[in-house]
This record gives structure tokens, C-alpha cells and sequence, in this order.
């Protein structure tokens, strides 16, 4: 019984086990065949290290240190972009649902509600974003995939209703709440729009895939919060309507006349403790455009726990700027067709002021309410 | 969509799970001179040295490996793998190019200029036997060559450690073969 090579070579290398290896040495000190093996591998292995030696670096032909290299490695790593465009598209939907959910609401109810918003909301953030970047995800696989989301995910629990009444009384009884009136100023119409509940199951495999698609995969959401629900309540709102309102909008120009002025107690959302609110924030700021470092400025300085964001898209001329309103800061946006909406935040109330060309007015109509 | 499904599939069940940025970084720190020395001993110019390393950390920031895989070693298989790439695919560097780099190399190694020609040309050779070699057999030699235990290297390639040594003998002789054949200096 001979050593086989296996065994001889990692003899050579001192690779193996010390039983094995005095089993070994005991055997070559009395075989003539295995010690000639031996050596012709030993011999062999020699030569060869030898040459590949040869190809070792000496001092300083590796340039970099370890330092150096990292930054610039670092350097080169910073394009998200372009990672997302080699996604699959259709799992991107997923996270798209994060805007979609944002922008669920009507413009005139002013009211994008983010679902990562949790708590009630004590102040509004604008947050322009250019509609061209979700373009790349917008196809019908992503449409697809953004239906079967909101049908297997996201039920809406009481769908709200608009009613005319007919006094503000009716309203505070209806609404909850008693809504401010601008004194002297003669209502055209008032109406309430009935609290709406939307509930969103958490998916947790699919919006992991989703922000895997879209470049963070290191935004998990843990398999714990599988069905898990998130609830966004948006309390009944009181719409009252100032000068000539027509029943239907038909132009711009049949609405120059018209003040809408829509108020409600701040909506709420809830959401599971270890939601990764702050981690999202910045997927979500990122997705609309922002650069990573600013997302993440902004999503960690965010108070998450009171702030709605608002995401309005720009370009085609949509300005969006602070104002004073109300005794608060509010925000004004603007449409080049002269449609503005103003929005903020006073007493745990949550006001928008709409109309057309005619943003003194309904200013004044602001600083009169009682 | 079928592509599609695929990826998405690798995605949902591959359980692939990047690493956070300290991870990385100390990961990168941590293993950057070894795997830049292998990186060199495959492609012998301090360049295409760097690019190969900056690549195999790239795959580890976008491709990771399991959890549960030692990064070194997965490292290891990923740069020899990619350097073995290159050596394939790269054509015998001409006399001139060499010479061109031999004044670089000069101030940095602070050899005398002969010198330097020499082992260029040493290099090329050795390269051009590694060039003619089956990708493991390559594999192993650097690795071994590099400094890695069997054990090491079997975790690296993916190898029953148990069988380490044959294929460094196969490969040792496939090697001497080549080189024999090569015509170049008889091995003393």
C-alpha cells in the first residue's frame, strides 16, 4: 500500500493532520517507491512556485493603499441611476405605489397623503419632483403590476361621500368639528366630503423586491410586518365655495369667479413600530429625483411623525413657494394657467384655499375667517 | 417577462442581502492589498491591477454573496475568476509596450532598467502558460502561490479540501508541461 499523490503533496505542504502526517513520515522512511514520488513532486513543485513567484508584485507596484482606493471606489459607486434602469420594470411597480399612494387624492383636496406620514399631521411639506423620472417605470407591466397591487394590497374601508348642506351648523354636527367661516362673506356653497379610510396590507416580499429593483436593497422590510396594515383616516372635510362656482368646471375661465376653501381636522396615519419610516423617506425622496446625500438629509431632519408630504410635480411651469397665511406658514403653489392652490396647518386643522387668478382675494377671504 | 420573472425570483428567494456601507468598508479594508496582489499576479501591470480589484469589489457591493459566505475567500474566487477573464482575453503585450512601462516601474520598484525588461518579460511568460491552463488549475496555482491554505483555498474555489493536493500536483505538471514545450529555459 503506497501514499497516493493527494497525500504526498499536501505532505510537501505541510497540510496534513498530525496523525496523517506521522502515518506518512513512518511510511517514507521505509518505502524507496513513495520516497521517489516524493521527491520528483517536491522537485516539481519547487520549480513551478518558482516561476509563478515571478509574477508577485514587488513594492510599489500595487499603487494604492487601502485608503485610496476605498475613496476612489466610492467615487465611482455614487450613480444610482444608472443601476435602476437595468431593473426589471414591472417590480418596480411596487415602490411606484409609494408616490401613487401619495398622489390617490384629488389636487383640490390638496391632500397627497403619504403613508409614511404616522401620526397627525402638523405641517405640510411641498416636495417637487419631476414626472419624467417615474417615466422609465410607466408601461403596461408596471400599470399591470400597480393594479394587482392596489386590489390584493389597499382597500379603501369607507369611501367618502360629498353631501351639499346647508349651515355651518349642519356642517359642525356632520363634520366634527366647527369650521371657520370668513365674516361678512356670503357662502355660494357648502358641503361635506365623509371621512375616508384607506388600509394597505404590507407586502413585505414584494415591496423588497420593488426597492431591490429600484437600487436599495439594504431598505428591508421585515417579514414580521407581513400583513401587517397600514391605515391612513382622512377625517370628513367641510368645502366651502366663494363667488360663482359653477356645478361643473368646465374651463379655467368659467372658474375665474370662484373661492374654494376646504378644511379638515389633520388626517392620521398608522403604521407598525418597526416600519422603516426614515429608510422609505429617503427611497421615496431619492425616487423623485433628489441626490442620495439630500434624501437622506432630509428623510433623517424629517419629523415623520408629524409632516405630510406633499408631492407635487414640476416642470411645465408649476412653482411652488412659502407663504404667510392664516398667521402660519403655509405653501403656495402655482400653475402657469394661473390655478393656485395655498395649504397649511393651524390647530390641528389642515386648510387648502383653491381658485383661479384670484389669489388676493381669496387671501383676504383667509384673513377674514372667525 | 421570462427574463424578468427569472431575476425577480433570484431577487425574492435568493435571499441575497447587500452589504450596509460599514460592512463594506471594513470588508474593503480588510482585503483589498491581498486581493490586489492576486489581481497583479494575473495581469502584471499595476493599472489593469487596480481596475481588476475595483471590479471585484464592485460585484461585492452590487452581487454580493450568501450571508453565510466567507467574504475573503468569495473575494478570492471572484478576482482570480475575472483576472482569468482578462488573461484569456488579452494579447501577448509586445516588447515596446513593456519598455514603455519600464521607466515607471523604475521609480517605483528603484531597479535598474535591465532588470526590470527581464522580469517583464519573465512575467509574459508565465502568463502565457496560465493563458493555455484550465481556469481552476490557474485558480489554484495563484492562490496557492498567494500565500492560502488548502483549507482556504478549497472554501475559495468551492473544492473538497480533501482533494486540494492532486490537483495541485495535476496542475504543477500540466504547468511544467507547457512550460517545457514553451522552449524557453529548460527548468534546472
Amino acid at each position: 500500500m503506497h501514499l497516493n499523490e493527494n497525500l504526498l503533496r499536501a505532505f510537501i505542504d505541510d497540510e496534513l493532520p498530525t496523525a496523517q502526517k506521522k502515518t506518512a513520515a513512518e511510511h517514507l522512511a521505509g518505502c524507496e517507491k513513495c520516497s521517489v514520488h516524493l521527491r520528483e513532486l517536491q522537485s516539481r513543485s519547487r520549480q513551478v512556485s518558482k516561476k509563478l513567484q515571478i509574477l508577485a508584485p514587488l513594492a510599489g507596484e500595487i499603487r494604492s493603499s487601502p485608503q485610496i482606493a476605498l475613496r476612489s471606489f466610492v467615487r465611482q459607486k455614487e450613480k444610482p441611476m444608472s443601476t435602476l434602469l437595468k431593473r426589471p420594470a414591472w417590480v418596480a411597480a411596487g415602490l411606484a405605489v409609494i408616490l401613487a399612494i401619495s398622489l390617490l387624492f384629488p389636487p383640490v383636496r390638496a391632500l397627497a397623503n403619504s403613508f409614511l406620514g404616522i401620526f397627525r399631521v402638523q405641517q405640510v411639506q411641498v416636495i417637487s419632483f419631476d414626472p419624467a423620472n417615474l417615466e422609465q417605470y410607466n408601461n403596461a407591466q408596471t400599470g399591470e403590476a400597480v393594479n394587482a397591487f392596489f386590489d390584493k394590497n389597499i382597500k379603501v374601508t369607507s369611501e367618502s361621500k360629498f353631501t351639499q348642506i346647508g349651515s355651518q351648523e349642519e356642517a359642525a354636527v356632520l363634520a366634527g368639528f366647527t369650521p371657520r367661516l370668513p365674516a361678512g362673506s356670503k357662502v355660494s356653497s357648502l358641503g361635506i366630503t365623509s371621512q375616508e379610510s384607506v388600509e394597505m396590507s404590507i407586502d413585505a416580499t414584494m415591496l423588497n423586491a420593488a426597492l431591490e429593483a429600484f437600487g436599495y436593497p439594504d431598505v428591508k422590510i421585515s417579514s414580521e410586518l407581513d400583513g401587517q396594515k397600514i391605515t391612513a383616516t382622512i377625517p370628513a372635510a367641510v368645502t366651502a365655495a366663494f363667488g360663482e362656482c359653477p356645478d361643473q368646471s368646465t374651463s379655467p375661465e368659467s372658474m375665474a369667479g370662484c373661492i374654494v376653501l376646504i378644511q379638515l381636522p389633520s388626517p392620521t396615519v398608522t403604521a407598525p413600530d418597526n416600519f422603516p419610516v426614515v429608510e422609505l423617506g429617503e427611497v421615496m425622496f431619492q425616487v423623485m429625483g433628489m441626490s442620495p446625500d439630500q434624501a437622506a438629509q432630509l428623510s433623517q431632519s424629517f419629523d415623520w411623525s408629524s409632516t405630510l408630504i406633499l408631492p407635487v410635480p414640476s416642470g411645465q411651469g408649476t412653482q411652488t413657494s412659502d407663504i404667510l397665511v392664516d398667521g402660519v406658514q403655509g405653501t403656495l403653489i402655482r400653475e402657469p394657467d394661473m390655478r393656485y392652490l395655498v395649504i397649511w396647518v393651524k390647530d390641528g386643522i389642515l386648510y387648502g384655499l383653491s381658485g383661479i387668478d384670484n389669489l388676493q382675494a381669496g387671501l383676504r377671504l383667509v384673513e377674514s375667517l372667525e | 417577462m421570462k427574463g424578468n420573472l427569472n431575476t425577480t425570483i433570484e431577487a425574492l428567494f435568493g435571499a441575497q442581502t447587500r452589504l450596509t456601507e460599514a460592512e463594506f468598508d471594513r470588508c474593503f479594508l480588510e482585503n483589498y492589498a491581498r486581493i490586489a496582489a492576486v489581481a497583479f499576479r494575473l495581469t502584471s501591470d499595476p493599472d489593469e491591477a487596480e481596475d481588476l480589484a475595483s471590479e471585484t469589489f464592485g460585484k461585492l457591493w452590487q452581487e454580493p454573496p450568501q450571508r453565510n459566505e466567507n467574504l475573503a475567500g468569495w473575494l478570492y474566487r471572484v478576482v482570480t475568476n475575472l483576472g482569468y477573464n482578462r488573461l484569456r482575453s488579452a494579447r501577448r503585450r509586445a516588447a515596446y509596450e513593456l519598455q514603455a512601462g519600464r521607466y515607471e516601474w523604475q521609480d517605483q520598484t528603484g531597479s535598474a532598467p535591465e532588470a526590470e525588461a527581464m522580469r517583464s518579460q519573465e512575467r509574459e511568460q508565465v502568463r502565457a502558460i496560465l493563458k493555455q491552463m484550465p481556469r481552476r488549475d490557474v485558480q489554484i496555482l495563484v492562490l496557492r502561490s498567494s500565500g492560502l491554505s488548502y483549507k482556504e483555498i478549497a472554501e475559495s474555489l468551492k473544492i473538497a479540501p480533501s482533494s486540494i493536493g492532486t490537483l495541485i500536483a495535476r496542475a504543477e505538471r500540466k504547468f511544467e508541461l507547457l512550460y517545457s514545450r514553451g522552449g524557453w529555459d529548460a527548468l534546472e
